[in-house]
């Protein structure tokens, strides 16, 4: 894309260009029996000229030797292809070699004219266009428009253009062939993004993958990490069901118990990217390995993602407008019984526990049902609206876009929008210097509610309601339970979801974010680059929350006797001046190219909230002075300073050596640990290019890969750990008027032996590019070592440590594993197909815990039933209670097995699987707990494809991922009539009445108890089950109408599409969704009604003006 | 041309000398420091240091009391009812297990004071201030330090002791010191704090460690250590002082009006700001508070039984601390009249300690009532505990007689044995320490006396062992070295 841009830019250059280049400008070379090539490369390296040529229909391997003491470009020109059948044409300083389009002179001759343009309806300037075979041809002129004379009947054209694939018509008897090249976004000539730089795909040593950024624009999202869900290797990113919500992005595996994102660079600055649209993204590219990581140094241990924004192009201006909207709503609801089968089980359960059955359900087919799952969700929307302008002149590209989003929610009361205003420019300020800026501005509003939480999840409250109870009372008021409900059946904790979401969230949280990103570029002289760039980045958020007077429920603290409001805003800023030395020099067949440079980052973020209560009025907003009011802030201010380098060899277009290292220091480490070290090399050998590979005619190209290199992680933790540090608390209370006195308690105890997590990581890997561009091979191996992990490690209480911990480096973590991704380009006639896979396998292994510190259990918060735990030998975070073993079915079976005290027939069993001498002790104890699975898959793929025919295209996106486990939560409540949190009773699902009633009547569900019978619900593998899944993330048909139709109408092209986003999900997890979005490594996989991805119907149109 | 090339060379110098800039102010560019704490570095300078880090020692008073110290100390006796809460009834049933949290708090809470006190003792003797006021600072450390020491040994026997500033390098596994070690530092640091510490503070220090509180803290651990005549001396050093007296009536030490009063020589400040007020009002008023009208609702967590208010002699005046249904009581923070309902409509025992309810209408039922951790009546017990192990039985039941006086009740009879002596004792402090911080079950379980309680009044067994509490399972879990106590592994 970047090259076809230089190319366009050039050619309008040239049309601008007042005095002659080639006029005024002399060579002198010296060269003897080298090949065309190397001419050429010389010519470009000794001035300004370019040249653009297909090496196909070109012959540049031609040996020669040439001589020339100043002359014009002309006179060596001349000389060079003297004798053969290769023209040149110069346009300023660019250069383009074509064969010469020969006189065929036999009558049959016939004559073809066209234009060349690219999808978006641009013309093509210098496309080659050749008889198959030959090397007879024209390429095409300013316009797009080309012509060839006295061409044979029944042969075939070649239409070849740099980037883009090559299209082959039959001539047959058509007069004018017009052609739409295709980018050939696959192909080895692709640039990609990589630190501080470019590179050719075909010339890159480490491990980078670009993600498709295409549909970014129709697929309905608010993030752009949506971009990475199964769409690149080594890259997992989990769907988050919040309106607005983040995706959970890991690179190739989880490697610190601490921060696990990736390092996002955004046009050059690190940076978040919750404010980003996803349309205004020009590409992203994924840095894997350490060779490619590097140059990030101490942030870059968790992968880094570059991601570029949309600029401008030269030419006409372009107007687009993309629109779509859609509902949404959540694919699964869990079959909980309705109100006659609950109260015929809850008076079943009574009954067994020996209470009075409730009077109110005495008659369970009389009770009307009430779906609560319906009542706290909702069918939502989505709608994007976005307008971008752009173009530009030799000295001036800009691109403008302005876009509208909004999200609501498939559960009552959440809500996300955003508006985002992206500005980008570059301008050329004179032949050696540019200034380019990269800004945006966006705003969003959100309104969030609480999920994946025992304890007030809108879901799980929404499960455990009794079904017989409505919403609302007969006046229109909530239905609080507690009021009318019995206290011995109703369970105290569970309140009206519907009440609490209404009550609750009157809260906007909001958040404005300025960033921008200014360079400009010298050339000082040829080959020598110098670079600043200035990143700024400010934003200021928020939020209001209004909770009214009311009264929900009194005994569960839901009670609000005294109404509050709460205000708080908060401000970031971030400065980032990155300065860059860049040279580069060819020097026959030896490629060099050398970057210094230096980043320094600012930042500091402040908050402040206040609180007002007890207002007189519900309808007041604002926490005023004359209401008692209580204000608190605080902040963090962030340094950091950084030195880096690279070294890239290529020798003979073959062997590339890349060398990386950065030295990093940050103001959170103490003055003798503050810097870090992290070098990395890599080597890569284009195999294809050696002789004895010349003859295997399906290997467009093929190179082989290693690197190893060192890396960093500080984001683990925050503040500045090394330092002892006495905060104030007003808490002490002395003297006869009780007056309130400042305190000094210790507030970090400092361990100036922190410093960064390092990371190890080795890469092997290929990439092939097979049968003429179609086929695009790519697989790695990687091995990571994360070591010093930065942990808050637990210490004994004798310390005195405030909360117990103490931050330092323990522990180390093997991640490792193979990525293979695939692509093909292939047409059938006229329908054209693309498919593309890729899976990563994941092994993830903790090497130590840092000595005898015990950082390795976890215990659920609110919950003493089931541990995730991180221990040496295993995975991160895997869980760990209890296997059971079936029912006991009878007295005999009871007796007959491994002691589980006051067990009856009709409750769970365990296994007997270890004692306190290490073998089982026929006591059912703690010994028995074990290791039951992992939340880590052992492998994720992605598989996507897309065709066109016609004016149709079409496209389909599956991901998934395998062998993982989730702690499903929610079971200890829709399979337990007794409610969880309290006494009393909740709703269960349907299946519940399948429960064991006698002797043979379920091996996995125990008997119904309106009691709590602990025993039955032990933390156990009853709770894992298999999250596993395959899912249809998007499918898309479009339509696109004919062009002669929408020229009319003044248009240049205009679009049509329908949009499904997650269609399907195949799977065996019986929770809500198996995507368990959780940025907690060590608690991730544990679903206890989490939002729900939603199934997202859209209706869109992209216009171009 | 050269003109060309000479601007490009400035062009290029000057951009080149900023690439540079940011390394010549590297050294202020890289030094920043948290804005909500004072490094380190910078503490351990001023008089407002030194006065921050002490008042920081006092504020875990507050979680001690609201934590573990009053429960442990009362529920375990059986004479009170804990509703719904688990580690509460485990108390109750003396299902004393390691990972009880009301237990763990008693070791979480002390061991944060102590580490503060060790700062503190540790860092003062090098600050450049005033020589006596550091003595006078150091004092209030070196007992509160004392007292900490003293509520773990009383809970768990012999402990880890930690008498050093504690940093990322110490031992993260230290053992468990016999008990008399720890003793003999405790009874180092109340002898260092009774010689510094003034007996009386000023108005506005009221509330603070004293010589009295030291003395007496001295004299409980002689009790430990079964230096009698030494525990003597620190009481009658106590009566010398003059500073303390018994109140008319019994209830006078909680009157909601009064704080610190002549009684008191220790006592949790509460205030009516929200970070320290005391939520024990909710705990121990009525469910039905709230429905009858009370601004504040009550949780209704701890009830006395009935076999305690039977075990009250008639005419004590102590009595006044319950309530009993068609007993009506005005709560002094709200005027608030409230009638108690029987038949367990109220509490499920029908009996209501009121002392520590206030009524008061803050919101979520906190108050700024302060709670008595060591009161003079108490010191006096402690006094005829000495005397009576010393043989002195005469001199003895005059004190406890001071006790009976006062709750109105006819002076005992001089008993010239050991056991009754105790007993006797003890029977006062059932009803004149009801549910205070380190109460009744800790004078039971030194006095040996508690396996003989349960067995009178509740007919419960109980086990040896249980004369201490486990250590949390979470500290063993953490700590290689130390050991649980006998009977619960």
């Amino acid at each position: 894309m970047r090259i076809k841009f230089l190319i366009l830019l050039a050619g309008i250059y040239q049309l601008f260009a007042i005095d002659s280049y080639s006029q005024s400008n002399r060579l002198s070379l010296n060269l003897k029996n080298v090949t065309a090539k190397t001419v050429l490369t010389q010519i470009e390296d000794k001035s300004q000229f370019y040249f653009i040529y297909d090496a196909t229909v070109v012959d540049v391997e031609k040996k020669v030797s040439i001589e020339s003491d100043n002359e014009f470009i002309t006179m060596v020109l001349d000389e060079l292809f003297e004798g053969t059948n290769v023209i040149y044409k110069i346009n300023d300083r660019q250069i383009v070699l074509t064969p010469k389009p020969i006189n065929t002179g036999n009558g049959q001759s016939k004559s073809v004219t066209g234009q060349v343009t690219d999808k978006t309806g641009n013309s093509l300037h210098a496309v080659s266009v050749v008889l198959k075979g030959t090397t007879i041809g024209t390429i095409t002129d300013l316009t797009g428009n080309y012509s060839l004379t006295n061409l044979p009947e029944n042969t075939i054209l070649q239409f070849s253009f740099i980037g883009m694939s090559t299209q082959l018509v039959e001539i047959g008897n058509k007069t004018m062939i017009n052609v739409v090249l295709l980018d050939k976004t696959t192909g080895i000539d692709e640039v990609v993004a990589i630190g501080y730089g470019t590179q050719k795909k075909k010339e890159l040593s480490g491990s980078v993958v670009s993600v498709k950024t295409d549909n970014l624009k129709n697929i309905p999202g608010t993030s752009i990490d949506q971009a990475l869900i199964g769409h690149a290797a080594g890259v997992q990113a989990i769907q988050d069901g919040n309106p607005g919500g983040m995706a959970t992005v890991r690179i190739r595996g989880v490697s610190t118990m601490g921060n696990n994102d990736p390092l996002w660079i955004i046009d050059g600055i690190a940076g978040g990217i919750g404010y980003l649209n996803p349309s205004d993204i020009e590409s992203m590219d994924v840095l894997k390995d350490a060779s490619a990581t590097a140059i990030y140094g101490a942030r870059a241990a968790n992968g880094v993602i570059i991601v570029t924004t949309r600029q401008g192009k030269s030419g006409k201006t372009k107007v687009e407008l993309n629109i779509y909207s859609g509902v949404q709503k959540i694919w699964k609801k869990l079959d909980m019984a309705n109100a006659t089968e609950f109260a015929a089980l809850a008076n079943q359960a009574s009954i067994n526990s020996g209470w009075d059955p409730n009077p109110a359900w005495k008659n369970p087919e009389s009770l009307k049902t009430t779906d609560w799952q319906d009542a706290v969700t909702k069918i939502g929307s989505v709608q994007n609206y976005n307008l971008s302008v752009s173009g530009g002149n030799e000295k001036l590209i800009s691109l403008f876009s302005l876009t509208y989003n909004k999200n609501v929610g498939t559960i009552i009361n959440s809500d996300y929008e955003r508006y985002t205003i992206l500005l980008n420019n570059e301008y050329q300020a004179a032949k050696s210097l540019k200034f380019g800026s990269s800004v945006t501005y966006s705003r969003s509003n959100s309104e969030s509610v609480p999920t994946n939480n025992g304890t007030n999840g809108a879901l799980n409250q929404a499960v455990q309601m009794w079904p017989d109870e409505p919403v609302y009372n007969k006046d229109g008021t909530f239905n609080i339970l507690l009021q009318t409900a019995d206290p011995k059946y109703y369970s105290r904790i569970s309140t009206n979801p519907v009440a609490q979401l209404h009550y609750l969230n009157n809260g906007v949280n909001f958040n404005s974010q300025f960033q921008g990103s200014f360079f400009g570029q010298l050339d000082l002289i040829k080959g020598l680059k110098y670079t600043s760039t200035l990143g700024v980045s400010a934003g200021n958020g928020g939020n209001r929350n209004i909770t009214p007077k009311y009264v929900s429920d009194p005994v569960n603290w839901l009670n609000n006797a005294q109404n509050s409001l709460k205000w708080g805003l908060n401000e970031g800023q971030s400065y980032t001046l990155i300065n860059t030395l860049n040279y580069s020099k060819t020097v026959g067949l030896h490629f060099l190219s050398i970057l210094l440079g230096t980043e320094a980052n600012k930042s500091s973020y402040y908050f402040m909230n206040t609180e007002a209560r007890n207002s007189p009025s519900n309808i007041l907003q604002s926490p005023v002075s004359a209401l008692t009011t209580e204000g608190r802030g605080n902040g963090s201010l962030g340094r950091s300073l950084s030195y880096f380098g690279r070294l890239n060899y290529i020798c003979h277009n073959k062997y590339i050596l890349q060398f990386n290292t950065r030295a990093d220091a940050s103001a959170k480490f103490s003055p003798h640990n503050r810097w870090g070290y992290f070098p990395s090399a890599s080597l890569a050998w284009r195999i294809s290019k050696e002789k004895f590979m010349k003859s295997v005619s399906f290997i467009d190209d093929l190179k082989l890969r290693g690197s190893y290199g060192l890396t960093g992680n500080e984001s683990s933790i925050g503040g500045y750990p090394y330092i002892t540090t006495f905060g104030i608390v007003k808490s002490s209370v002395f003297g006869v008027n009780q007056q309130g006195s400042s305190t000094y308690q210790v507030k970090n105890i400092g361990n100036p032996e922190v410093k960064w997590e390092s990371q190890k990581m080795t890469d092997f890997g290929f990439d092939a590019t097979l049968f003429h561009n179609s086929l695009n091979v790519k697989a790695d191996y990687y091995h990571k070592i994360t070591s010093g992990l930065l942990v808050q490690v637990p210490v004994p209480q004798t310390m005195g440590a405030p909360g117990d911990k103490i931050t330092k480096n323990a522990g180390e973590v093997l991640n490792s594993g193979v990525e293979f991704s695939t692509n093909y380009d292939g047409h059938f006639r006229n329908f054209k197909y693309n498919v593309d896979a890729n899976i990563t396998t994941l092994k993830n292994k903790v090497l130590s815990l840092g000595g005898d510190e015990i950082i390795n259990s976890v215990t659920l918060a609110n919950e003493e039933y089931m541990d995730v735990r991180t221990a040496v030998g295993r995975s991160i975070g895997q869980f760990y209670g209890y296997i059971t073993d079936g029912i006991f079915q009878n007295v005999t079976e009871i007796s007959n097995s491994p002691i589980q005290t006051g067990v009856q027939p009709g409750d769970r069993k365990y296994k007997d699987i270890n004692g306190p001498d290490g073998k089982p002790d026929g006591i059912i104890s703690d010994y028995d707990r074990t290791y039951l699975g992992s939340p880590i898959p052992k492998f994720y793929y992605g598989i996507n494809m897309g065709g066109s025919f016609k004016y149709f295209d079409f496209s389909m996106s599956l991901q998934g991922q395998y062998g993982n486990k989730i702690l499903n939560q929610m079971r200890a409540q829709v399979y337990n009539i007794h409610s969880w949190h309290s006494d009393g009773l909740s709703n269960v699902l349907k299946e519940v009445k399948n429960s064991w009633s006698g002797e043979g009547t379920s091996n996995t569900i125990p008997r119904l108890t309106a009691d709590f019978i602990g025993n039955n619900w032990l933390g156990s593998d009853f709770y894992i089950e298999d999250g596993s899944f395959l899912r249809c993330r998007s499918l898309q048909i479009g339509y696109t109408l004919p062009k002669v139709l929408v020229n009319k109408a003044g248009l240049q092209s205009t679009r049509f599409y329908i949009n499904i986003q997650n269609l399907f999900t195949i799977t065996n997890y019986s929770g809500y969704d198996p995507e368990i979005s959780n940025s907690n490594p060590i608690r991730s996989g544990v679903d206890w009604g989490q939002y729900p991805v939603s199934r997202i119907f859209t209706l869109g149109v992209n216009v171009q003006l | 041309m050269i003109k060309t090339i000479f601007m490009k060379r400035t062009i290029s110098i000057s951009f080149l000398s900023l690439l540079f800039v940011f390394i010549a102010c590297k050294k202020d560019f890289m030094n920043i420091v948290p804005l909500d704490a004072v490094p380190e570095n910078s503490f351990w300078k001023t008089k407002e240091d030194i006065d921050g880090a002490v008042n920081g020692i006092y504020s875990e008073f507050l979680s001690a009391v609201m934590g573990g110290t009053a429960s442990t100390a009362a529920l375990p006796t059986n004479d009170f009812y804990a509703n719904e809460i688990q580690d509460m009834w485990d108390l109750i049933t003396l299902k004393f297990t390691a990972n009880n949290g009301q237990i763990y708090w008693i070791w979480s809470t002390c061991y944060t004071s102590i580490a503060r006190t060790n700062r503190v003792i540790a860092r003062t003797p090098k600050m450049p201030i005033n020589a006596d006021y550091k003595a006078i600072k150091l004092a209030e450390a070196k007992c509160i330090r004392g007292y900490f020491y003293y509520t773990l040994i009383a809970a768990y026997g012999g402990v880890p002791l930690i008498l050093d500033e504690q940093t990322a390098t110490s031992d993260p596994n230290p053992i468990r010191a016999p008990i008399a070690d720890v003793l003999r530092a405790m009874i180092k640091d109340f002898t260092e704090a009774a010689a510094d510490l003034p007996a009386k503070w000023d108005d506005n220090n009221v509330g603070r460690v004293t010589k009295g509180t030291a003395l007496t803290l001295l004299g409980l651990t002689n009790l430990y250590l079964e230096d009698w005549n030494a525990s003597i001396k620190c009481f009658e050093d106590l009566e010398a002082l003059g500073t303390y007296k018994l109140l008319p009536n019994y209830m006078d030490q909680f009157k909601y009006s009064q704080e610190n009063t002549q009684e008191s020589i220790l006592e949790c400040q509460f205030s009516d700001t929200p970070e320290s007020n005391n939520y024990w009002q909710s705990f121990f008023g009525p469910r039905d508070a709230g429905d009858a009208g009370a601004t504040s609702a009550t949780w209704g967590i701890f009830f006395p039984t009935q076999k305690l208010l039977k075990s009250l002699e008639p005419g004590d005046d102590r009595r006044k601390q319950f309530l009993t249904p068609g007993e009506k009581i005005t709560l002094p923070a709200s005027n608030f009249v409230y009638t108690m309902q029987g038949e367990g409509k109220s509490a499920k025992t029908d009996v209501v300690l009121t002392k520590f309810w206030v009524g008061h209408p803050a919101s979520n039922n906190l108050s700024g009532q302060n709670i008595l951790m060591l009161k003079y009546s108490s010191a006096i017990m402690y006094y005829a505990e000495a005397l009576a192990h010393a043989g002195r039985f005469a001199d003895a039941y005059a004190q406890i007689n001071r006790i009976r006086t006062r709750a109105k009740l006819p002076n005992k009879a001089v008993v010239n044995d050991l056991e009754t002596c105790i007993t006797d004792i003890n029977k006062e402090r059932r009803i004149e320490n009801c549910f205070e911080v380190n109460g009744f079950w800790y004078d039971l379980t030194r006095t040996k006396q508690a396996k003989k309680f349960l067995k009178e009044q509740y007919n419960i067994e109980m086990d040896d062992y249980k004369y201490l509490f486990p250590i949390p399972q979470s500290q063993l879990d953490l700590d290689k070295n130390l050991e649980q106590n006998p009977g619960y592994n």
